[in-house]
C-alpha cells in the first residue's frame, strides 16, 4: 500500500501509457455537506499539513477568509446565503481541488509529468516540472488553480526583463538561474490547488466513500440535497467525489516522496 | 489564597456560567451539566437556544448530528441565522433578551394543549406542594419587595409546613396555592399573541417549538436543550435558565438519556473551575464560604447551611455538610484543625458581600483596591465597558499578570490612538508580568461540561522562563509564611497553620493535588455495622465521599472529587471506551458525582422502579438494588415504595416548579426588559420595566444608554475561527478570522447606506468601536410591540495583542450591569448606534 499510491495513472503532456502492472484501490473522501458547520477545520488543517500561511487579510463583508484560494491557500470555505421561497439557507462549500477522475488541469498542461493522476485517484502537481504557464488555472471546471505572485513575477520578467534575465530547465529537473534570475523562488509556491490534508470538526463531515467508485476527490453540493449520505456532487465524468479521513495514510507518503525530490531553487 | 484572608477574588466563571448553577442548582439541587455529550445523541428533539453549539462547540456538537442522523429534529432560536441554524432542520429568530416571553409562552402553551407528563409532575416535581399565603405576585412584583433597597424579602416565597415540619401537599392539584395553579396562572400571560408581540418571533415558528417540545412529554420521547451565554449573560440570566429547567420537568425529560439540560461550558476547564470553589462567597465542592453576619461561629455555618428534610424518607444530601466541611477543614489546616478549635474556622475569611467581578471594578474604580492578581485570564477584554476597566486598572498601585501570552490586560497602559486612548505617562501603575505554562506543557486533569474529569500529560516543556502556576503561587506563598514567621503581623495564625505537605514546597505537583482533592483517611475508619471491619484505613485515598467524616478521621479538598484518586489509583487517567449502554463509558475519566454519567438518573424509571421508555433504560430497581448502564444516581438499595425521591441534593427530594427563596428575583421567572430596553417598555407591566432585584452601581448607571440615541439592540458573540481572546496570538486562526466585524441585517444597511464591507462605527453611551460590515441576510428585522427593531450582532475576538488585524476590544460597548443572582453581565442584550464611516 505504501508505494502503490506512487503508482501513476497518468501524466501531463505524455502520450506514453502508463504502466499497468498493478491496480491499487482507488481512495476517495467525501464530505457530507448536510451536515458540514463551515468551522474550517480543514482549511486549517491544510495549511498546517503543508506549511502554508496566508497573509492575515482583512474582512471583506463575508465570512470567507482568506477571501480566495492562492498559492498559500489550498483550502477555503465559501459562505453563501440563499432564499428561496422565505427559507434562508447558508450555504457552505469547501473550495479546493475535487481530484477529477478527467482532471482537466492535468490536459491542459504541456509540461510533461507537471500533474499526474495516481492509480488511487489523487491528483497531484509536481512542482519541478511546472513551467508556471497557467494552462491547468484555464483547465480547471472548477476555478481552482491559481498562479502564485511569484510565478506570476517571474513568467513576467523573464519574458520582459534585462537581456539574460531568463529562466532555463537544467538537466536535473531543476530551475537553473541565468544572471538576474530570482535567487529564492520555491517552485512549492507557484500553483495552489491540491488538498491532501482533510480534516473536520464535525463527525459526519469526511465521510468514508461507498466501495471505490470515485478518485479522492472532494465534492461539495447545494446544503440541503434532501438526502445525508450520497448527496454528493457527481462531476463532469460521473463518479462519485467527495472525502474520506481515508486519505490520511497516502498523504503521509505524499510529503514522503515530496522530501526525497530535489528541492527546487537551492542551489 | 483563603489562607492569606483574601475574599475579594473571583473567576472566569462569573462572566459566563455563573446562572447555570444557580438556576440549575436551585431547581435540581446541583448547577451542573445534567446529561454528557455523548448523551445528546440519543434525543429525538434538541432545541438550540441561547447558545450556538455549532460556532462555539463544533467538536461536542457530533452528538447533535449523531442525534438528527438518527431522525431527531433541531431546531435553534437565535437573533441570528448562524453555523448551529445552518444544519438544523427550523430556525426561529428571536429579540434577544426575551427569552422568558418565548419560554414562558411554551409553558402555557404545554400546559393548554396538556402537554404535560403527567405521573412524573405528580411524582417528581413540587407541583402539589402548597405555597405560604402571603405570597403573591402583582403587576411585575412578588410578593415581599422593598423599593428602597431594591430587593426582596423572600420571607413568603416558600411552602406551608405542618407541625412535623414537612411541607403540605395536595396531590390533587386542587388547592389554590399549589404550585401547580399558581404557576398556571402565572404564565397563562404568556400567550401566543404576547410571545410574538414581544419577541418578534414569527407565531408559527413559535408553535412549532412548542409542538415538538410537547411531543416530548410521552413516556417515549425525550428532549433536550443546548445552550451557553446566550441565556446566562443577562440581567435574567438564571431566570432564563429555570424556565428551561421548568419545562422540562413538566415535559420528564431529566434524569432521562437523551433529556436534560445541558448548560454547555465553553473555557476549558471552566467546569473545574466552579467546581473548585474559585468564586468569591464558595468554598471546594459548591459549599459556601462563610459569612460574616449569617455564620459567625461553626455552629451557625453548621446549622445554617445543613438543610432539615422537608418531606419523610428523603435522602437530603445535604445533610451531610458537616462532613464534607470538616473533611474540607482538615485539608486546610491539617492537624492544626482540631474539635476544640471547630477544626479552624476562625481561620477561615469570612465575606460581608460577594466581590463579583462588576463589584471589584467598581471598588477599584473608586480607588479602595491597590493590588490586583490575575491569573489566566484577560479581565479587560473580558469585562463589560472597557474604558471603565482601564480607568480602574489605572488607580492601581500594581498589578501581577500571570499568563502564558501577552495580554491586554497586562499592557491596558499602552496607548494605541483611538483603540486605546490613553496616557502611559499618567498612569502610575506598575505591572509585573510572569510567563506560566499553558495546558498542554503540564500534567494535570481538565474537568469537561459533562463533568468527566480527563487526565493529560504534557506534550512539551514550557518555553523560556515560563512555570506552573502552582509553581508560581508556591513561591508567592512561601515568601509570605517566611516573612509572617520572621517579622510577624496581623493574624498570622491562618498562615502559618496552612498545611502545606508537598515533597517539594516551591512545586506542588498535580498528582499530589489530586489526591488531595479526592481526600484520605486521617484514622482508621471502621464499617458502622461491623466495627471490626475497617472502610478504610489510615493513610488511605478515600474511594468515594459516603465514607468523610465529621470527627477530623478523613481529610478532602473538593468533596465531589471524591473517588477520582482512589486507592486503584487514577481514575481520570482511565481510558477504557466501552460502552455500557446507551453510549455511556463508564470506564473512561471519572465523573464527579460518584463517576455518576446521567445525574437524577433515578428519574429515568417511574415512581415503581421500571424505566419510563423501555428503549431507555439507563438504571432500573432489580428487585434489591439499583443497577443498570449508570451509576445510580440514588440511595442505592432504597426500594421504590420507600418514598425517596428522585432529586437526592433538595431537601423536598423532588425537582422545583417554584424555586421557593432560592433565587433573588423571584420563584417564578418573569419577564423584564433588558438594562437597556429597546421598547424603552414592558408591556407586561409597563411601571416594572426592568428587573427589580438587579444590582446597579451609580457610576454604571450614569452610562446607561435611551433608545431614542442607541436604538439598535447590539448582541456579542464568539466564532469557530477563534477562541476568547487567545487564539488572535496564533497566525492561523488570525488568517481564518482576520479583523474586527459585525453583522448588520440587510433592511438597516439599506436604511443606513451601509454596503457589506464598509467601516462602520458601533457605539454605545459607553464607547465606541469601529469595525468591518457583514451585511446579511441571516440577521433580520423583527416587529416587536409595533415597532421594528434592528439587532447588531457583534464577535468579540480581537484586540491589539495579536497577530491578527490590530482592533477595538468589542466589550467597550455593553454595560457593566449583571444577572441579579450571579452578577454574570449583560452581554447579551444591550443598545447601541450604527453609523457608516464615510472614506474610511
Amino acid at each position: 500500500m505504501t508505494l502503490q499510491s506512487l503508482d501513476i495513472q497518468r501524466r501531463s503532456a505524455s502520450p506514453t501509457a502508463a504502466p499497468a502492472a498493478r491496480n491499487p484501490a482507488e481512495i476517495a473522501q467525501l464530505i457530507d455537506v448536510s451536515v458540514c458547520i463551515g468551522c474550517k477545520a480543514c482549511q486549517v488543517a491544510c495549511s498546517e499539513w503543508n506549511e502554508l500561511r496566508a497573509d492575515v487579510g482583512t474582512c471583506v463583508g463575508v465570512y470567507d477568509n482568506p477571501v480566495d484560494l492562492s498559492s498559500q491557500a489550498w483550502t477555503v470555505m465559501r459562505f453563501a446565503e440563499v432564499e428561496e421561497n422565505g427559507k434562508l439557507e447558508w450555504l457552505i462549500r469547501k473550495d479546493g481541488c475535487m481530484h477529477c477522475a478527467e482532471p482537466g488541469c492535468l490536459k491542459a498542461c504541456p509540461s510533461p509529468r507537471a500533474i499526474v493522476q495516481h492509480k488511487n485517484g489523487i491528483v497531484d502537481y509536481n512542482q519541478e516540472h511546472c513551467i508556471g504557464c497557467g494552462y491547468c488555472v484555464s483547465g480547471c471546471p472548477f476555478n481552482v488553480p491559481r498562479l502564485s505572485p511569484k510565478a506570476l513575477d517571474v513568467r513576467e520578467r523573464s519574458k520582459t526583463g534585462p537581456a539574460g534575465r531568463r529562466l532555463v530547465r537544467g538537466g536535473s529537473n531543476r530551475w537553473t538561474k541565468g544572471q538576474g534570475a530570482p535567487h529564492s523562488v520555491h517552485r512549492d509556491d507557484w500553483i495552489a490547488c491540491f488538498c491532501r490534508a482533510p480534516h473536520c470538526c464535525s463527525p459526519a463531515g469526511p465521510v468514508p466513500a461507498a466501495g471505490n467508485r470515485g478518485g479522492a476527490g472532494y465534492g461539495c453540493c447545494r446544503h440541503r440535497a434532501d438526502v445525508l449520505p450520497g448527496s454528493f456532487l457527481r462531476t463532469r465524468a460521473g463518479s462519485v467525489r467527495g472525502c474520506t479521513p481515508g486519505l490520511a495514510p497516502a498523504r503521509r507518503q505524499h510529503e514522503d516522496h515530496r522530501r526525497d525530490q530535489p528541492i527546487a531553487g537551492a542551489e | 489564597m483563603r489562607s492569606l484572608g483574601i475574599v475579594g477574588t473571583d473567576a472566569q466563571a462569573r462572566v459566563c456560567h455563573g446562572p447555570t448553577v444557580s438556576a440549575l442548582a436551585s431547581t435540581f439541587g446541583r448547577g451542573a451539566m445534567t446529561n454528557t455529550w455523548v448523551d445528546i445523541g440519543n434525543a429525538d428533539f434538541i432545541l438550540i437556544m441561547g447558545g450556538n453549539p455549532a460556532e462555539a462547540h463544533p467538536v461536542g456538537f457530533k452528538w447533535a448530528i449523531e442525534a438528527k442522523k438518527k431522525g431527531a429534529r433541531i431546531v435553534v432560536v437565535d437573533p441570528r441565522f448562524n453555523r448551529s441554524a445552518a444544519v438544523a432542520d427550523e430556525y426561529v429568530p428571536i429579540r434577544a433578551g426575551s427569552d422568558i416571553v418565548f419560554l414562558g409562552g411554551a409553558i402555557n402553551w404545554l400546559i393548554a394543549n396538556d402537554k404535560i407528563q403527567w405521573e412524573y409532575v405528580k411524582a417528581f416535581t413540587n407541583a402539589s406542594y402548597i405555597v405560604e399565603e402571603g405570597f403573591g405576585f402583582e403587576d411585575g412584583l412578588f410578593s415581599g419587595f422593598d423599593p428602597a433597597k431594591g430587593q426582596y424579602d423572600r420571607k413568603s416565597w416558600n411552602y406551608e409546613f405542618d407541625e412535623a415540619g414537612n411541607a403540605r401537599t395536595d396531590p390533587t392539584l386542587q388547592h389554590p396555592r399549589c404550585v401547580w395553579n399558581l404557576m398556571k396562572a402565572h404564565f397563562a400571560r404568556y400567550t401566543p399573541d404576547v410571545v410574538a408581540d414581544l419577541t418578534g418571533s414569527p407565531r408559527d415558528g413559535f408553535l412549532t417549538v412548542c409542538r415538538h417540545l410537547g411531543e416530548t412529554s410521552a413516556r417515549d420521547r425525550v428532549g433536550t436543550i443546548l445552550y451557553a451565554l446566550g441565556w446566562t449573560q443577562h440581567t435574567v440570566g438564571a431566570q432564563n435558565i429555570r424556565t428551561m429547567a421548568m419545562i422540562q420537568l413538566l415535559l420528564g425529560n431529566i434524569g432521562m438519556p437523551g433529556g436534560g439540560v445541558n448548560a454547555l461550558r465553553g473555557h476549558s476547564n471552566i467546569q473545574g473551575l466552579s467546581d473548585l470553589g474559585l468564586l468569591s462567597t464558595s468554598l471546594p465542592g459548591y459549599l459556601t464560604l462563610p459569612n460574616e453576619k449569617a455564620h459567625p461561629t461553626f455552629s451557625d455555618y453548621v446549622a445554617r447551611t445543613t438543610p432539615k428534610a422537608q418531606q419523610p424518607g428523603q435522602l437530603n444530601f445535604w445533610s451531610n455538610t458537616p462532613k464534607l466541611f470538616v473533611s474540607l477543614m482538615k485539608w486546610f489546616w491539617g492537624d492544626a484543625a482540631t474539635k476544640d478549635n471547630d477544626w479552624g474556622y476562625d481561620w477561615i475569611p469570612k465575606w460581608d458581600k460577594m466581590y463579583d467581578v462588576l463589584q471589584v471594578m467598581d471598588l477599584m474604580h473608586n480607588g479602595k483596591v491597590n493590588g490586583l492578581i490575575v491569573q489566566g485570564f484577560n479581565p479587560l477584554t473580558s469585562f463589560p465597558d472597557v474604558r471603565k476597566t482601564v480607568a480602574s486598572f489605572s488607580k492601581l498601585k500594581y498589578m501581577v499578570v500571570i499568563d502564558p501570552i501577552a495580554t491586554e490586560t497586562a499592557s491596558f497602559w499602552r496607548n494605541h490612538g483611538e483603540i486605546n486612548d490613553v496616557d502611559p505617562a499618567g498612569i502610575k501603575t506598575e505591572v509585573f508580568r510572569l510567563p506560566s505554562t499553558c495546558f498542554a506543557e503540564e500534567d494535570g486533569a481538565i474537568v469537561n461540561s459533562a463533568r468527566w474529569l480527563q487526565w493529560h500529560s504534557k506534550g512539551a516543556n514550557p518555553p523560556g522562563e515560563a512555570r506552573s502556576v502552582q509553581e508560581i503561587v508556591a513561591e508567592l506563598f512561601l515568601a509570605l509564611r517566611t516573612l509572617y514567621r520572621t517579622e510577624g503581623g496581623k493574624a498570622p495564625e491562618p498562615i502559618l497553620h496552612l498545611s502545606w505537605p508537598y515533597r517539594k514546597p516551591n512545586e506542588p505537583t498535580p498528582e499530589e493535588l489530586a489526591k488531595e482533592l479526592n481526600g484520605r483517611a486521617l484514622a482508621d475508619i471502621p464499617a458502622p455495622k461491623d466495627p471490626t471491619r475497617f472502610l478504610a484505613r489510615k493513610g488511605e485515598q478515600l474511594p468515594g465521599f459516603a465514607l468523610l467524616q465529621d470527627d477530623g478521621s478523613t481529610m478532602s479538598a473538593c468533596w465531589i472529587f471524591a473517588g477520582c484518586g482512589t486507592q486503584a489509583g487514577n481514575q481520570m487517567a482511565r481510558r477504557d471506551n466501552s460502552d455500557s449502554g446507551l453510549g455511556n463509558t463508564p470506564g473512561w475519566a471519572w465523573a464527579w458525582p460518584a463517576n455518576r454519567r446521567i445525574i437524577y438518573n433515578r428519574a429515568s424509571c417511574d415512581p415503581s422502579g421500571k424505566s419510563w421508555d423501555p428503549k431507555r433504560t439507563l438504571i432500573a430497581w432489580n428487585g434489591e438494588r439499583w443497577a443498570g448502564a449508570d451509576v445510580p444516581d440514588f440511595k442505592i438499595d432504597a426500594a421504590p415504595g420507600s418514598g425517596m425521591k428522585p432529586f437526592i441534593m433538595n431537601p423536598e427530594g423532588v425537582g422545583r416548579l417554584f424555586a421557593t427563596d432560592k433565587l433573588v428575583d423571584g420563584p417564578f421567572p418573569e419577564h423584564y426588559e433588558p438594562m437597556e430596553s429597546p421598547l424603552g417598555t414592558n408591556p407586561l407591566h409597563p411601571k416594572v420595566v426592568t428587573s427589580p432585584a438587579v444590582r446597579i452601581f451609580a457610576a454604571d448607571k450614569a452610562r446607561l444608554g435611551t433608545h431614542d440615541q442607541f436604538p439598535y439592540v447590539g448582541t456579542t458573540y464568539r466564532l469557530t475561527e477563534h477562541f476568547q481572546f487567545w487564539t488572535k496570538s496564533v497566525a492561523l486562526n488570525a488568517i481564518a478570522q482576520p479583523e474586527q466585524f459585525v453583522e448588520i441585517g440587510e433592511t438597516l444597511a439599506v436604511e443606513k447606506g451601509i454596503r457589506t464591507g464598509d467601516t462602520v462605527k458601533v457605539s454605545s453611551k459607553r464607547g465606541f468601536i469601529k469595525a468591518k460590515a457583514v451585511v446579511t441576510k441571516r440577521v433580520k428585522a423583527l416587529t416587536v410591540n409595533g415597532k421594528t427593531i434592528h439587532q447588531v450582532g457583534i464577535p468579540l475576538h480581537w484586540g491589539w495583542e495579536t497577530v491578527a488585524r490590530k482592533d477595538y476590544l468589542s466589550n467597550t460597548l455593553p454595560p457593566a450591569v449583571g444577572d441579579c443572582n450571579t452578577q454574570t453581565p449583560e452581554y447579551k442584550a444591550f443598545l447601541v448606534n450604527v453609523e457608516k464611516i464615510v472614506g474610511a
